[in-house]
């Protein structure tokens, strides 16, 4: 019975997004640790199917480092997002259990 | 993988980078940095220029490799140097300080990109632990 108010709606969503934004973090923080990496080639998640790259540099590797920093700002802003949507549902929730309003 | 680990190991990178660079840097002059004798002659030779470079290694995080420049001596003709060989001929390091310069800049700025990396990902669990209220 309560499991049904974390599994559907809004809460699901929202953690998927969360964890959506953590692995999408995983992988921008290691493109950028491979900046200087001979041969290395920019990534991203699989399920994004495109990845953003810059030039190629003569070793091979096409880390763009404002590319990937921008991601990051982006993805960041989206974790944070995900993050104060969840605890307002929660929030509400705890609205709805003690039937007063939190300040 | 913690991303906070992702981006210490692209620190450790950068700074293992630096050194090879401060080195460099410091043996710019070095003309003996150890002798062999060829011919029946003592002969010095200069430092080498290491250059530091990364690869991918376990976990796709970047690994150090050091090898050496191969690139040519400089040659200087001075005879009362006391490193100079039968002819006056001094050797010096294949080291451009400029070229460090560079190379020190762009490892400067690939450490603080991977320090702000460290501190998003920071950022991120801080906000994750306030939906706890």
């Amino acid at each position: 019975m309560i499991e049904r108010l974390f599994s559907r709606g809004a809460v699901s969503t929202l953690e998927s997004m969360l964890s959506f934004a953590s692995r999408r973090h995983e992988v921008i923080a290691r493109n950028i640790a491979n900046v200087d990496t001979v041969g290395y080639r920019t990534r991203d998640l699989a399920e994004l199917r495109s990845v953003d790259a810059g030039v190629l540099k003569p070793n091979g590797n096409n880390v763009d480092l404002e590319i990937e920093m921008s991601k990051m700002v982006r993805n960041n802003a989206l974790h944070s997002t995900a993050a104060a949507l969840l605890a307002q549902q929660f929030t509400l929730l705890r609205e709805a259990i003690s039937g007063q309003l939190h300040s | 993988m913690d991303p906070i680990e992702i981006s210490a190991a692209g620190m450790r990178a950068q700074r293992a980078r630096m050194d090879a660079i401060a080195a460099n840097l410091a043996n710019v002059d070095t003309t003996s940095a150890r002798t062999e004798v060829r011919d029946g002659e003592v002969r010095h030779v200069p430092f080498r220029r290491k250059l530091a470079v990364l690869v991918e290694g376990a976990g796709g995080l970047p690994a150090l490799k050091v090898i050496e420049d191969r690139s040519e001596f400089r040659a200087e003709h001075q005879p009362g140097h006391p490193h100079a060989s039968a002819a006056g001929t001094v050797l010096f390091p294949n080291v451009d300080p400029m070229v460090e310069m560079v190379d020190m800049m762009a490892a400067s700025r690939a450490y603080e990109a991977n320090l702000t990396a460290a501190e998003v990902a920071k950022s991120m669990h801080q906000s994750a632990l306030r939906i706890l209220g």
